[in-house]
C-alpha cells in the first residue's frame, strides 16, 4: 500500500519510454525463447546422433569380436574391397571386405576393413 | 540505476530488465553447452571412425605378415619401416611394424579421419608348438625307467626317459636328456648336453653335464663331477665335491665341502652351510640369499601322450592280410610276412639284398605272432619316396642278425621305414648289424649290443618301454618324416617344443 502510494505520488514514465521499453523487452524475450528452443533442439538431435553412433559402432565391434550383428539396433553390410599400405616403394595389398554399420534408423555409418 | 531504485521511480521496469539480462545469459550458456556437446559428438564420431580405420590398417598388415612370414625379404620391407595409405570414406593412415623380440612384432597404425587422429596397435606373435616333448624328436625315448638298460653307449641325439635313469660305464649322450624320475650319472666320461630331471640328480666321479642342468629335486655332486653350464635346482644342493662352471640357482639349501666349487654366482633360498671354510671359499664370485625363487616350469619337459597304434584292419587294408609276395628279391606291395615268407627269405643266398620298393605307394607289412630272424646276412633296403610300415602284433619280434642291414637306400636319408608295435614286441640288434628306422613300440623292447655294421648300430628314432644297450654301441638320431604316417598325431617341428610357424594377433594394445 505504501508502495502504491509512492507510485501515485511520483511522476511516471512517459508513454514513449514505455513503448520503447516494451519493444526492447519483446525483442529480448523473442531472442531468449529462440535461443532456448534452438538449444533444446540441438541437445535433442545430439542425443539421437550419439545413440545412433553408439549403435553403429556396436555393429562394427560385434564384427571385430566375430559376432553377428544385433539387428535390433544396427544394420551391417559389406562389400569386397582391398586395402593398400605403401612401405616406401613396396605395397602391401590386402583383399577383404569393407564392413559398413549404421543404426537401423539412421544413415550415419562406420566403416571397417576385414581381410579375407 | 541505484539512484532510480532509491527514488523508486520506474523500478519495476528495471527489475524486469535485470531478469531479462539474467535470462539472456542463461540462454547463452545453455546454447553454448548444446553447441559444445554437438561438437563433442562429432569429434567422438570422427575419433571412433579413425580408430576403426587404424585397426583396419593393422588388420591389413597383419594379414600380410601371416601370409608372408616365411618370406624374409618380404618381412624385411615391413619391419622397422612406416607405411601409409587411405581408404575411401575411412580417412588416411600410417602403419609401423617393429620387432619386439624373436617371434613377436608390434603393428601400430595412426589414422586421421576428418581431422581427428586415432591409434590402434596389435602385438603379433608366432605360435609355438604345443608345450612338451615330441616323442619322435629323440634318438631314444624310453617309456619307462632306464636304471640299468643304458649300458656302455654313445647316443647322438636327445633322450627322454619316462622314469628314473642311471648312466654309467663311460656312456655319452650327445643331446638333451629329460628324465621323469631320479637321475644318476656316474663313472668316467658320462656326458650330456643338458639335463632336466623331475627327481634328484646325483653326479659322481667324473660324471659331467655339458649343458644346463635343471632338477625339481635335489642335486648331489661328488668326486670330480662337473656341470659345465648353469644349475637350477628346486630342492637343495649337496656338494661335498664337484664343480659348477657357471651360476647356480638353488631353491632351498646349499651345502659345500671338500673341493666343491661354483665358478659363477650362487643364489639360494634356504641356508648355506660349509663343511669347512666359508661360503666364499666355495663360491668366490659371491653368494646371495633370495626370497623369490620361482620353481622350474616342468611343462616344456613333459611328453605328449603315446597312443597305441595298431595295424590297419582287414577292412581298412585287405591287402595287408594277404601273404607278402617276393618277386626278384623285391616286395612292392603290402602283405603279411608269415612263416612261408620267412622261409623264402632264409632260402636266399648269404648276403642277398631284399628290396622293399615304395616308389609307387606306401607299403604295409604285417608280422602277426611271427618272429622275423633271418640270420643269413640278408640286407633289407627301402627304396622310393613313400613309406614302409611294418606292424608287429602279438608276440612278434624282429632280430637283425650279424652282417645284416635293415634300412634306407641310399643310407643316411631320413628314415621312411616305420616299425610299429601295439604290444610288448621286441627289436634286437645283434653284433655287426644296423637298423635305420623309426621304431614305435610304446610297450616294447629294444636291445642292441656288439659292433656296428659300419659306424652306427641304429639310425633314426626309437620309442620303446625298455632298452638294453651295451658293448659301446652308437646310436644316431635321424628325424623321421612323420607327416602322412600314423605318427603324425605328434606335432611335427623342431626338437623339444619347436614347431608351428603360424602368426596371430596376441592382443590389441590400445584404443
Amino acid at each position: 500500500m505504501k508502495n502504491f502510494k509512492s507510485i501515485k505520488n511520483k511522476k511516471g514514465m512517459t508513454l514513449v519510454e514505455i513503448i520503447v521499453s516494451v519493444a526492447i523487452l519483446s525483442i529480448i524475450a523473442v531472442f531468449i525463447i529462440t535461443v532456448f528452443a534452438s538449444s533444446n533442439n540441438i541437445i535433442g538431435n545430439n542425443a539421437i546422433l550419439k545413440r545412433n553412433g553408439e549403435n553403429a559402432a556396436a555393429g562394427i565391434e560385434n564384427k571385430m569380436a566375430g559376432l553377428g550383428a544385433d539387428t535390433d539396433i544396427s544394420i551391417v553390410g559389406q562389400q569386397d574391397a582391398s586395402v593398400t599400405v605403401t612401405f616406401g616403394t613396396n605395397s602391401v595389398v590386402t583383399s577383404g571386405k569393407i564392413v559398413a554399420s549404421s543404426d537401423k534408423n539412421s544413415t550415419e555409418k562406420y566403416y571397417y576393413f576385414v581381410p579375407n | 540505476m541505484l539512484k532510480r531504485l532509491k527514488k523508486k521511480a520506474g523500478y519495476a521496469l528495471v527489475y524486469v530488465l535485470v531478469i531479462f539480462v539474467v535470462a539472456t545469459l542463461l540462454a547463452m550458456v545453455v546454447f553454448s553447452s548444446a553447441v559444445i556437446s554437438a561438437r563433442s559428438t562429432a569429434v567422438e564420431h570422427n575419433t571412433q571412425q579413425g580408430y576403426f580405420t587404424a585397426r583396419s590398417a593393422v588388420n591389413s598388415v597383419v594379414d600380410y605378415i601371416i601370409k608372408n612370414a616365411s618370406d624374409a625379404t618380404a618381412m624385411s620391407k615391413l619391419i622397422g619401416n612406416t607405411g601409409s595409405g587411405s581408404i575411401n570414406n575411412m580417412g588416411t593412415y600410417t602403419v609401423t611394424v617393429t620387432q619386439q623380440a624373436a617371434g613377436r612384432l608390434k603393428v601400430s597404425a595412426t589414422a586421421v579421419y576428418n581431422g581427428e587422429t586415432s591409434t590402434a596397435s596389435a602385438t603379433v606373435v608366432q605360435s609355438v608348438a604345443p608345450s612338451g616333448i615330441i616323442p619322435t624328436d629323440n634318438v631314444i625315448y624310453v617309456n619307462g625307467s632306464a636304471t640299468s638298460g643304458l649300458g656302455q653307449c654313445t647316443l647322438n641325439g636327445s633322450v627322454y626317459v619316462n622314469g628314473a635313469m642311471s648312466l654309467s660305464q663311460g656312456s655319452a649322450i650327445n643331446g638333451f636328456v629329460v628324465v621323469k624320475g631320479a637321475t644318476s650319472i656316474t663313472g668316467a666320461g658320462n656326458t650330456t648336453k643338458g639335463l632336466y630331471s623331475d627327481g634328484n640328480v646325483t653326479l659322481d666321479n667324473s660324471g659331467t653335464v655339458n649343458g644346463d642342468l635343471f632338477t625339481k629335486g635335489d642335486l648331489i655332486m661328488g668326486g670330480s663331477a662337473t656341470i659345465n653350464q648353469n644349475a637350477t635346482v628346486d630342492g637343495s644342493l649337496n656338494m661335498p665335491n664337484g664343480f659348477i662352471i657357471k651360476d647356480a640357482l638353488i631353491g632351498k639349501n646349499a651345502y659345500f665341502a671338500g673341493g666343491a666349487k661354483i665358478s659363477g654366482v650362487l643364489k639360494y633360498g634356504g641356508t648355506a652351510t660349509c663343511g669347512w671354510g666359508t661360503i666364499s671359499t666355495f663360491v668366490p664370485a659371491g653368494a646371495t640369499k633370495i626370497t623369490n625363487y620361482t620353481p622350474i616350469d616342468a611343462a616344456p619337459y613333459s611328453s605328449q601322450a603315446l597312443p597305441i597304434i595298431s595295424a590297419p584292419t582287414s577292412t581298412q587294408n585287405p591287402q595287408l592280410y594277404n601273404t607278402a609276395v617276393i618277386t626278384n628279391k623285391t616286395i612292392s606291395d603290402s602283405g603279411t610276412i608269415n612263416s612261408s615268407v620267412v622261409t623264402q627269405l632264409n632260402a636266399l643266398p648269404w648276403g642277398s639284398t631284399l628290396t622293399i620298393d615304395a616308389s609307387a605307394k606306401d607299403i604295409n607289412l604285417l608280422l602277426n605272432n611271427q618272429s622275423f630272424n633271418i640270420g643269413s646276412g640278408l640286407n633289407i633296403e627301402v627304396i622310393g619316396t613313400h613309406n614302409v610300415f611294418i606292424y608287429l602284433k602279438g608276440t612278434s619280434s624282429i632280430t637283425i642278425s650279424a652282417n645284416e642291414y635293415f634300412g634306407m637306400n641310399p643310407r643316411g636319408t631320413n628314415p621312411r621305414l616305420y616299425i610299429i608295435g601295439d604290444g610288448t614286441q621286441s627289436v634286437a640288434l645283434q653284433n655287426n648289424s644296423e637298423l635305420d628306422a623309426c621304431v614305435y613300440i610304446p610297450n616294447g623292447t629294444l636291445s642292441a649290443s656288439g659292433s656296428p655294421l659300419t659306424v652306427y648300430k641304429f639310425v633314426g628314432s626309437c620309442l620303446v618301454k625298455t632298452v638294453d644297450i651295451s658293448s659301446n654301441v652308437s646310436f644316431q638320431y635321424s628325424k623321421p618324416v612323420i607327416d602322412g604316417t600314423p605318427l603324425s598325431v605328434f606335432s611335427s617341428g623342431g626338437s623339444s617344443g619347436g614347431g608351428g610357424s603360424g602368426w596371430y594377433i596376441e592382443s590389441w594394445d590400445d584404443k
